[in-house]
Protein backbone atom coordinates (compact mmCIF):
# COMPACT_ATOMS: atom_id res chain seq x y z
CA UNK A 1 0.00 0.00 0.00
CA UNK A 2 1.73 3.57 -0.85
CA UNK A 3 2.66 5.62 2.43
CA UNK A 4 0.45 8.65 2.45
CA UNK A 5 2.61 11.92 2.87
CA UNK A 6 1.40 14.87 4.81
CA UNK A 7 -0.03 17.81 2.12
CA UNK A 8 3.13 20.12 1.80
CA UNK A 9 5.55 18.10 2.20
CA UNK A 10 6.78 16.70 -1.38
CA UNK A 11 7.34 19.51 -3.99
CA UNK A 12 6.96 18.32 -7.66
CA UNK A 13 9.52 20.48 -9.23
CA UNK A 14 10.25 21.05 -13.16
CA UNK A 15 14.12 19.53 -14.55
CA UNK A 16 14.98 22.58 -15.90
CA UNK A 17 14.07 24.24 -12.55
CA UNK A 18 16.29 22.10 -10.32
CA UNK A 19 18.92 22.35 -13.10
CA UNK A 20 18.98 25.89 -12.83
CA UNK A 21 19.01 25.78 -8.93
CA UNK A 22 21.78 23.52 -8.59
CA UNK A 23 23.77 25.37 -11.18
CA UNK A 24 23.29 28.48 -9.73
CA UNK A 25 24.46 27.46 -6.06
CA UNK A 26 27.69 25.31 -7.67
CA UNK A 27 29.18 28.57 -9.56
CA UNK A 28 30.26 29.67 -5.97
CA UNK A 29 30.33 25.46 -4.46
CA UNK A 30 31.97 24.03 -7.52
CA UNK A 31 30.91 20.99 -6.29
CA UNK A 32 31.94 17.76 -8.07
CA UNK A 33 28.59 15.90 -7.32
CA UNK A 34 25.26 15.56 -9.42
CA UNK A 35 22.30 17.34 -9.37
CA UNK A 36 20.17 14.53 -8.08
CA UNK A 37 22.97 13.46 -5.03
CA UNK A 38 22.39 17.18 -4.38
CA UNK A 39 18.71 17.14 -4.38
CA UNK A 40 19.24 13.59 -2.57
CA UNK A 41 20.92 15.60 0.26
CA UNK A 42 19.57 18.24 0.37
CA UNK A 43 16.18 16.59 0.82
CA UNK A 44 17.50 15.09 3.90
CA UNK A 45 18.49 18.38 6.18
CA UNK A 46 15.46 19.01 8.47
CA UNK A 47 13.74 22.50 8.31
CA UNK A 48 15.63 23.73 11.16
CA UNK A 49 19.19 23.11 9.68
CA UNK A 50 18.23 24.79 6.59
CA UNK A 51 16.88 27.76 8.41
CA UNK A 52 19.87 27.48 10.32
CA UNK A 53 22.28 27.54 7.03
CA UNK A 54 20.70 30.50 6.03
CA UNK A 55 21.17 32.71 8.86
CA UNK A 56 24.99 31.68 9.04
CA UNK A 57 25.27 32.04 5.52
CA UNK A 58 23.74 35.24 5.82
CA UNK A 59 26.48 36.45 8.90
CA UNK A 60 29.33 35.62 6.68
CA UNK A 61 27.98 37.63 4.35
CA UNK A 62 27.63 40.27 6.21
CA UNK A 63 31.15 39.94 7.47
CA UNK A 64 32.48 39.57 3.92
CA UNK A 65 31.48 42.94 3.10
CA UNK A 66 33.85 44.62 5.31
CA UNK A 67 36.74 42.05 5.15
CA UNK A 68 38.09 42.92 2.03
CA UNK A 69 41.33 45.65 1.92
CA UNK A 70 40.13 48.67 0.70
CA UNK A 71 43.01 48.63 -1.64
CA UNK A 72 41.57 46.00 -3.88
CA UNK A 73 40.13 46.72 -7.01
CA UNK A 74 36.55 46.20 -8.05
CA UNK A 75 37.56 42.83 -10.15
CA UNK A 76 39.76 41.76 -7.76
CA UNK A 77 37.17 41.57 -5.05
CA UNK A 78 34.72 40.19 -7.63
CA UNK A 79 37.31 36.87 -8.03
CA UNK A 80 37.55 36.70 -4.14
CA UNK A 81 33.76 36.87 -3.55
CA UNK A 82 33.14 33.94 -5.51
CA UNK A 83 35.93 31.81 -3.64
CA UNK A 84 35.18 33.51 -0.54
CA UNK A 85 31.73 32.11 -0.67
CA UNK A 86 32.96 28.51 -1.78
CA UNK A 87 34.98 28.46 1.26
CA UNK A 88 32.47 29.66 3.43
CA UNK A 89 30.07 26.89 1.90
CA UNK A 90 32.80 24.62 2.95
CA UNK A 91 32.92 25.50 6.36
CA UNK A 92 29.24 25.27 6.86
CA UNK A 93 29.16 22.06 4.88
CA UNK A 94 31.54 20.50 7.45
CA UNK A 95 29.88 21.78 10.35
CA UNK A 96 26.12 20.59 9.22
CA UNK A 97 27.52 17.60 7.38
CA UNK A 98 26.98 18.13 3.82
CA UNK A 99 28.21 19.16 0.57
CA UNK A 100 29.11 23.03 -0.06
CA UNK A 101 26.80 23.10 -3.13
CA UNK A 102 23.83 21.65 -0.66
CA UNK A 103 24.91 24.43 1.72
CA UNK A 104 24.21 27.18 -1.05
CA UNK A 105 20.63 25.36 -2.20
CA UNK A 106 19.47 26.89 0.99
CA UNK A 107 19.33 30.14 -0.19
CA UNK A 108 16.51 30.44 -2.19
CA UNK A 109 15.21 26.99 -2.59
CA UNK A 110 12.32 26.12 -5.12
CA UNK A 111 10.16 24.51 -2.08
CA UNK A 112 9.50 25.70 1.59
CA UNK A 113 12.22 24.68 4.47
CA UNK A 114 9.84 21.69 4.86
CA UNK A 115 9.23 20.32 2.06
CA UNK A 116 11.26 17.52 0.05
CA UNK A 117 12.23 18.34 -3.41
CA UNK A 118 11.27 15.70 -6.31
CA UNK A 119 12.47 16.48 -9.69
CA UNK A 120 9.46 15.80 -12.00
CA UNK B 1 65.29 2.28 29.80
CA UNK B 2 61.48 2.81 29.52
CA UNK B 3 60.78 5.39 26.49
CA UNK B 4 57.57 6.76 25.28
CA UNK B 5 56.54 8.57 21.94
CA UNK B 6 53.35 10.44 21.97
CA UNK B 7 51.59 12.09 19.07
CA UNK B 8 48.39 14.08 18.80
CA UNK B 9 46.09 11.53 19.42
CA UNK B 10 46.16 11.98 23.04
CA UNK B 11 44.55 15.21 22.58
CA UNK B 12 42.05 13.99 20.41
CA UNK B 13 41.06 10.76 23.06
CA UNK B 14 40.36 14.06 25.82
CA UNK B 15 38.86 16.15 23.46
CA UNK B 16 37.21 13.99 20.32
CA UNK B 17 35.50 18.21 19.32
CA UNK B 18 38.70 19.88 18.58
CA UNK B 19 41.95 18.65 17.64
CA UNK B 20 41.37 16.15 14.77
CA UNK B 21 42.54 17.39 11.69
CA UNK B 22 39.40 17.90 10.41
CA UNK B 23 38.48 20.66 13.42
CA UNK B 24 41.65 22.20 13.11
CA UNK B 25 41.21 22.97 8.98
CA UNK B 26 37.93 24.59 10.07
CA UNK B 27 38.86 26.63 12.84
CA UNK B 28 41.71 28.11 10.72
CA UNK B 29 38.83 28.79 8.57
CA UNK B 30 36.70 30.39 11.38
CA UNK B 31 39.22 31.96 12.96
CA UNK B 32 39.26 34.09 10.12
CA UNK B 33 35.92 36.08 10.47
CA UNK B 34 37.08 36.55 14.31
CA UNK B 35 37.12 40.08 14.79
CA UNK B 36 40.09 39.89 17.36
CA UNK B 37 42.09 37.79 14.68
CA UNK B 38 46.28 38.97 15.37
CA UNK B 39 45.94 40.97 12.00
CA UNK B 40 49.37 42.15 13.32
CA UNK B 41 51.06 38.86 13.08
CA UNK B 42 49.65 36.55 10.92
CA UNK B 43 48.26 38.41 8.32
CA UNK B 44 46.41 42.18 7.76
CA UNK B 45 43.70 40.98 5.95
CA UNK B 46 42.60 37.48 6.97
CA UNK B 47 39.84 37.39 4.41
CA UNK B 48 42.65 36.57 1.75
CA UNK B 49 44.31 34.24 3.82
CA UNK B 50 41.00 32.17 3.92
CA UNK B 51 40.43 32.78 0.09
CA UNK B 52 44.38 31.52 -0.79
CA UNK B 53 43.31 28.47 1.32
CA UNK B 54 40.11 28.10 -0.78
CA UNK B 55 41.87 28.39 -4.72
CA UNK B 56 45.00 25.91 -3.02
CA UNK B 57 42.07 23.08 -2.59
CA UNK B 58 40.87 23.72 -6.13
CA UNK B 59 44.52 23.19 -6.66
CA UNK B 60 44.48 19.96 -4.53
CA UNK B 61 41.57 18.38 -7.21
CA UNK B 62 44.35 18.93 -10.21
CA UNK B 63 47.03 17.47 -8.04
CA UNK B 64 44.53 14.44 -8.19
CA UNK B 65 44.30 14.18 -11.15
CA UNK B 66 47.87 14.50 -12.32
CA UNK B 67 47.78 17.84 -13.54
CA UNK B 68 50.71 19.24 -10.98
CA UNK B 69 52.74 16.48 -11.47
CA UNK B 70 55.13 18.57 -13.35
CA UNK B 71 55.27 21.16 -10.61
CA UNK B 72 56.64 19.01 -8.02
CA UNK B 73 60.14 20.05 -8.30
CA UNK B 74 61.98 17.93 -5.67
CA UNK B 75 62.10 14.28 -4.69
CA UNK B 76 60.57 15.26 -1.38
CA UNK B 77 57.72 17.18 -3.58
CA UNK B 78 57.44 14.29 -5.50
CA UNK B 79 57.20 11.61 -3.01
CA UNK B 80 54.87 13.64 -0.63
CA UNK B 81 52.62 14.57 -3.94
CA UNK B 82 52.32 10.75 -4.69
CA UNK B 83 51.42 10.28 -0.58
CA UNK B 84 48.82 13.14 -1.42
CA UNK B 85 47.50 11.44 -3.95
CA UNK B 86 47.04 7.82 -2.36
CA UNK B 87 45.24 9.74 0.46
CA UNK B 88 42.44 11.47 -1.45
CA UNK B 89 42.03 9.84 -4.79
CA UNK B 90 39.21 7.89 -3.53
CA UNK B 91 37.40 10.49 -1.82
CA UNK B 92 37.93 13.32 -4.80
CA UNK B 93 34.30 14.07 -6.02
CA UNK B 94 33.24 14.43 -1.76
CA UNK B 95 36.26 16.31 -1.02
CA UNK B 96 36.10 19.09 1.04
CA UNK B 97 38.43 21.53 2.20
CA UNK B 98 38.37 20.52 5.67
CA UNK B 99 39.02 16.46 4.81
CA UNK B 100 42.60 17.63 3.56
CA UNK B 101 44.71 17.87 6.40
CA UNK B 102 46.48 21.61 6.98
CA UNK B 103 50.04 20.32 6.82
CA UNK B 104 49.36 19.03 3.50
CA UNK B 105 48.32 22.78 2.06
CA UNK B 106 52.09 23.60 2.36
CA UNK B 107 52.58 20.94 -0.54
CA UNK B 108 49.92 22.71 -2.64
CA UNK B 109 51.38 26.02 -1.47
CA UNK B 110 54.69 25.22 -2.87
CA UNK B 111 53.73 23.47 -6.23
CA UNK B 112 51.16 26.40 -7.03
CA UNK B 113 53.96 28.78 -6.22
CA UNK B 114 56.21 26.75 -8.42
CA UNK B 115 53.25 26.68 -11.04
CA UNK B 116 53.08 30.57 -11.48
CA UNK B 117 56.88 31.27 -10.56
CA UNK B 118 56.94 33.07 -7.35
CA UNK B 119 60.06 32.47 -5.17
CA UNK B 120 61.43 33.73 -1.99
CA UNK B 121 60.81 35.62 -0.33
CA UNK B 122 57.41 35.54 -0.96
CA UNK B 123 56.67 32.24 -0.85
CA UNK B 124 58.42 32.13 2.30
CA UNK B 125 55.86 35.04 3.51
CA UNK B 126 52.66 33.52 2.86
CA UNK B 127 53.64 30.22 3.81
CA UNK B 128 54.60 31.67 7.18
CA UNK B 129 51.01 33.12 7.51
CA UNK B 130 49.84 29.69 7.08
CA UNK B 131 51.68 28.33 9.30
CA UNK B 132 51.03 30.83 12.22
CA UNK B 133 47.39 31.02 11.47
CA UNK B 134 47.95 26.99 11.84
CA UNK B 135 49.71 27.38 15.55
CA UNK B 136 46.41 29.89 16.35
CA UNK B 137 44.10 27.03 15.59
CA UNK B 138 45.99 24.51 17.47
CA UNK B 139 46.13 26.83 20.51
CA UNK B 140 42.69 27.03 20.58
CA UNK B 141 43.02 30.13 22.75
CA UNK B 142 45.02 27.90 25.35
CA UNK B 143 42.67 25.38 25.72
CA UNK B 144 44.73 22.78 24.57
CA UNK B 145 47.34 23.55 27.13
CA UNK B 146 44.53 22.64 30.15
CA UNK B 147 43.64 18.96 28.62
CA UNK B 148 45.79 17.20 30.84
CA UNK B 149 43.18 18.24 33.89
CA UNK B 150 41.45 15.47 31.85
CA UNK B 151 43.51 12.47 32.08
CA UNK B 152 42.36 9.97 34.60
CA UNK B 153 44.58 8.55 37.26
CA UNK B 154 46.16 5.36 34.94
CA UNK B 155 46.81 7.48 32.36
CA UNK B 156 49.23 9.64 34.51
CA UNK B 157 50.38 6.70 35.87
CA UNK B 158 51.20 4.99 32.38
CA UNK B 159 53.17 8.21 31.02
CA UNK B 160 54.90 8.80 34.57
CA UNK B 161 56.06 4.89 34.62
CA UNK B 162 58.34 5.98 31.58
CA UNK B 163 61.88 7.05 32.06
CA UNK B 164 62.24 9.33 29.07
CA UNK B 165 59.07 10.66 26.94
CA UNK B 166 59.20 12.07 23.38
CA UNK B 167 56.22 14.19 21.90
CA UNK B 168 55.39 15.39 18.81
CA UNK B 169 52.90 17.68 20.04
CA UNK B 170 53.75 21.40 20.32
CA UNK B 171 51.68 21.52 24.21
CA UNK B 172 52.52 20.64 27.61
CA UNK B 173 50.14 18.71 28.56
CA UNK B 174 52.60 15.93 29.15
CA UNK B 175 54.84 18.04 31.36
CA UNK B 176 51.93 19.14 33.24
CA UNK B 177 50.20 16.00 33.95
CA UNK B 178 53.70 13.84 35.12
CA UNK B 179 55.80 16.89 36.22
CA UNK B 180 58.32 15.32 33.67
CA UNK B 181 61.09 16.95 31.33
CA UNK B 182 59.54 15.68 28.14
CA UNK B 183 61.38 16.34 24.49
CA UNK B 184 59.45 17.76 22.18
CA UNK B 185 60.77 16.53 18.72
CA UNK B 186 58.90 19.15 16.66
CA UNK B 187 59.57 22.07 19.11
CA UNK B 188 56.72 23.14 21.57
CA UNK B 189 54.72 26.15 21.74
CA UNK B 190 56.73 27.68 24.62
CA UNK B 191 60.07 27.81 23.41
CA UNK B 192 60.97 31.07 21.45
CA UNK B 193 62.78 30.49 18.23
CA UNK B 194 66.08 31.55 17.38
CA UNK B 195 64.87 33.72 14.83
CA UNK B 196 62.24 36.38 17.69
CA UNK B 197 65.25 35.89 20.20
CA UNK B 198 67.44 38.99 20.57
CA UNK B 199 70.18 36.99 21.97
CA UNK B 200 70.56 34.80 19.47
CA UNK B 201 73.51 34.54 16.89
CA UNK B 202 70.79 34.63 14.11
CA UNK B 203 69.99 38.72 15.28
CA UNK B 204 73.45 39.77 15.59
CA UNK B 205 73.60 39.53 11.87
CA UNK B 206 73.31 42.47 9.56
CA UNK B 207 69.88 41.75 8.37
CA UNK B 208 68.98 40.89 12.23
CA UNK B 209 64.98 39.98 11.62
CA UNK B 210 64.07 41.13 14.93
CA UNK B 211 65.16 44.78 14.87
CA UNK B 212 62.02 47.08 15.03
CA UNK B 213 59.70 44.17 15.66
CA UNK B 214 57.90 44.51 18.56
CA UNK B 215 56.61 40.66 19.92
CA UNK B 216 52.98 40.35 21.30
CA UNK B 217 53.59 38.22 24.55
CA UNK B 218 50.07 37.32 24.46
CA UNK B 219 50.53 35.44 21.54
CA UNK B 220 53.96 33.94 22.16
CA UNK B 221 53.25 30.28 20.69
CA UNK B 222 53.09 32.24 17.25
CA UNK B 223 56.95 32.95 17.58
CA UNK B 224 57.54 29.66 19.00
CA UNK B 225 59.76 27.03 17.19
CA UNK B 226 57.01 24.87 16.32
CA UNK B 227 57.57 23.13 12.75
CA UNK B 228 55.14 22.44 10.53
CA UNK B 229 55.49 21.12 6.86
CA UNK B 230 54.26 18.65 4.62
CA UNK B 231 56.80 15.82 5.04
CA UNK B 232 59.07 14.14 7.55
CA UNK B 233 62.28 14.98 5.63
CA UNK B 234 61.94 18.60 4.93
CA UNK B 235 61.04 18.83 9.49
CA UNK B 236 64.51 16.74 9.69
CA UNK B 237 66.02 18.51 7.23
CA UNK B 238 64.85 21.71 10.08
CA UNK B 239 65.82 20.00 13.26
CA UNK B 240 69.13 19.78 11.84
CA UNK B 241 69.71 22.69 10.15
CA UNK B 242 71.11 24.65 13.49
CA UNK B 243 73.49 21.77 14.71
CA UNK B 244 74.74 21.57 10.56
CA UNK B 245 75.33 25.79 10.81
CA UNK B 246 77.03 25.23 14.22
CA UNK B 247 79.57 22.83 13.01
CA UNK B 248 80.16 24.50 9.76
CA UNK B 249 80.62 27.85 11.22
CA UNK B 250 82.91 26.52 13.98
CA UNK B 251 85.30 24.96 11.69
CA UNK B 252 84.88 27.75 8.96
CA UNK B 253 86.11 30.16 12.15
CA UNK B 254 88.60 27.96 12.90
CA UNK B 255 90.61 28.01 9.41
CA UNK B 256 89.33 31.93 9.39
CA UNK B 257 91.77 32.33 12.36
CA UNK B 258 94.61 30.14 10.57
CA UNK B 259 94.19 30.82 6.90
CA UNK B 260 94.96 34.17 5.74
CA UNK B 261 93.77 33.35 2.45
CA UNK B 262 90.82 32.46 3.70
CA UNK B 263 90.07 35.02 5.94
CA UNK B 264 90.47 37.28 3.11
CA UNK B 265 87.75 35.52 1.16
CA UNK B 266 85.83 35.62 4.15
CA UNK B 267 86.33 39.43 4.35
CA UNK B 268 85.52 39.92 1.21
CA UNK B 269 82.39 38.21 1.83
CA UNK B 270 81.07 41.05 4.43
CA UNK B 271 79.91 43.43 1.89
CA UNK B 272 78.34 40.85 -0.87
CA UNK B 273 75.06 41.83 -2.06
CA UNK B 274 73.85 38.47 -1.41
CA UNK B 275 72.57 38.62 2.01
CA UNK B 276 73.12 34.88 2.84
CA UNK B 277 76.82 35.01 1.40
CA UNK B 278 77.26 38.38 3.58
CA UNK B 279 75.30 36.96 6.79
CA UNK B 280 77.61 33.73 6.71
CA UNK B 281 80.38 35.80 6.44
CA UNK B 282 79.63 37.60 9.31
CA UNK B 283 79.11 34.25 11.39
CA UNK B 284 82.30 33.25 10.72
CA UNK B 285 83.65 36.25 11.68
CA UNK B 286 81.53 36.68 15.17
CA UNK B 287 82.40 32.74 16.10
CA UNK B 288 85.92 33.38 15.24
CA UNK B 289 86.04 36.48 18.04
CA UNK B 290 83.02 34.59 19.71
CA UNK B 291 83.55 31.20 20.38
CA UNK B 292 80.46 31.19 23.18
CA UNK B 293 78.23 32.31 20.13
CA UNK B 294 75.89 29.90 18.06
CA UNK B 295 72.98 29.06 16.94
CA UNK B 296 70.81 27.40 19.25
CA UNK B 297 69.88 23.62 19.16
CA UNK B 298 66.72 23.64 19.91
CA UNK B 299 65.27 20.44 18.96
CA UNK B 300 66.93 17.58 20.83
CA UNK B 301 66.48 14.65 18.04
CA UNK B 302 69.87 12.94 18.81
CA UNK B 303 68.53 11.88 21.96
CA UNK B 304 65.45 10.21 19.95
CA UNK B 305 67.66 8.87 17.53
CA UNK B 306 70.07 7.36 20.37
CA UNK B 307 67.38 5.64 22.81
CA UNK B 308 67.89 2.10 23.91
CA UNK B 309 65.81 -0.38 25.65
CA UNK B 310 61.78 -0.20 25.27
CA UNK B 311 59.58 2.08 23.27
CA UNK B 312 55.71 2.33 23.14
CA UNK B 313 54.16 4.48 20.88
CA UNK B 314 50.88 6.29 21.79
CA UNK B 315 48.40 8.41 20.02
CA UNK B 316 51.11 8.62 16.55
CA UNK B 317 49.93 8.28 13.43
CA UNK B 318 51.78 5.96 10.79
CA UNK B 319 51.08 8.08 7.80
CA UNK B 320 53.11 11.37 8.41
CA UNK B 321 56.20 12.08 9.94
CA UNK B 322 58.27 8.83 8.54
CA UNK B 323 61.86 10.66 9.11
CA UNK B 324 60.05 9.51 13.07
CA UNK B 325 59.84 6.14 12.35
CA UNK B 326 63.04 5.44 10.22
CA UNK B 327 64.86 7.18 13.30
CA UNK B 328 63.28 4.38 15.36
CA UNK B 329 63.88 2.02 12.79
CA UNK B 330 67.55 3.01 13.11
CA UNK B 331 67.83 3.23 16.87
CA UNK B 332 68.77 0.46 19.93
CA UNK B 333 65.28 -0.06 20.83
CA UNK B 334 64.93 -3.53 21.61
CA UNK B 335 61.03 -3.81 21.59
CA UNK B 336 58.40 -1.37 20.61
CA UNK B 337 54.54 -1.63 21.37
CA UNK B 338 53.02 0.51 18.97
CA UNK B 339 49.47 0.85 20.35
CA UNK B 340 46.79 1.19 17.52
CA UNK B 341 43.66 3.31 16.96
CA UNK B 342 42.42 1.31 13.66
CA UNK B 343 44.29 -2.11 12.63
CA UNK B 344 44.85 -0.77 9.40
CA UNK B 345 47.91 1.97 11.19
CA UNK B 346 49.28 -2.26 12.34
CA UNK B 347 50.53 -2.81 8.91
CA UNK B 348 51.66 0.37 7.80
CA UNK B 349 54.14 0.09 11.34
CA UNK B 350 55.17 -3.06 10.16
CA UNK B 351 56.18 -1.59 7.14
CA UNK B 352 57.85 1.41 8.42
CA UNK B 353 59.96 -0.21 11.14
CA UNK B 354 61.03 -3.32 9.60
CA UNK B 355 64.35 -3.97 11.36
CA UNK B 356 61.68 -4.33 14.92
CA UNK B 357 59.29 -6.60 12.72
CA UNK B 358 61.60 -8.98 11.27
CA UNK B 359 63.08 -9.79 14.97
CA UNK B 360 59.97 -10.04 16.54
CA UNK B 361 60.07 -7.58 18.76
CA UNK B 362 57.34 -5.45 17.44
CA UNK B 363 54.30 -5.54 19.49
CA UNK B 364 50.75 -3.98 18.52
CA UNK B 365 47.93 -3.61 21.65
CA UNK B 366 45.06 -1.46 21.23
CA UNK B 367 44.86 1.88 22.19
CA UNK B 368 41.74 1.76 24.61
CA UNK B 369 43.89 -0.91 26.62
CA UNK B 370 45.49 2.54 27.86
CA UNK B 371 42.54 4.98 27.52
CA UNK B 372 40.30 2.59 28.96
CA UNK B 373 42.45 0.84 32.16
CA UNK B 374 42.24 -2.59 30.55
CA UNK B 375 45.71 -5.11 30.95
CA UNK B 376 47.99 -4.69 27.90
CA UNK B 377 48.48 -7.83 25.61
CA UNK B 378 51.28 -9.10 23.18
CA UNK B 379 49.76 -9.05 19.60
Amino acid sequence: MAKKHKPGKIVFIPANETEKWFRTANVFAKSLISRSEAIRLFNNLSAETRIEICKELSEYDSIRKSAFPHDMTENEITDQYTTSVMVDAHILGTEYGTDPVVVLMCVNPPCKPNQKVIVR
Amino acid sequence: MKNLLVGNGINCQFDPTSYTSKQIVLRILKNCNRRDFPTEIIVDAPVLLKDYLGLLFLEARKALVGECDVHAVSTAEKESLQAFKEKYVDQAERLKMTDICFEDYYLLHDLACHSIHIGNPDQYTVRESMRSAYLYAIYNDGKLDQLYRLYPEHVVAFLQSHDRIFTTNYDSNLESATGKSVNHLHGQFDRLSDVYNEESLRNKLPDCPIRDYKMDPQYYYLYSNAITTHCGSYKETYIKQHSTANAVVLRMASVYQNDPKIKAEVDSWLTNENSLVCNLGHAIVLKASHPELHFSEQYDFESFEKMSGELDILGLSPWNDYHIFCAINNSAICKCVYYFHGENDCKKVTELLPSLAKNGNLYFSPANEIWENKNGKKA
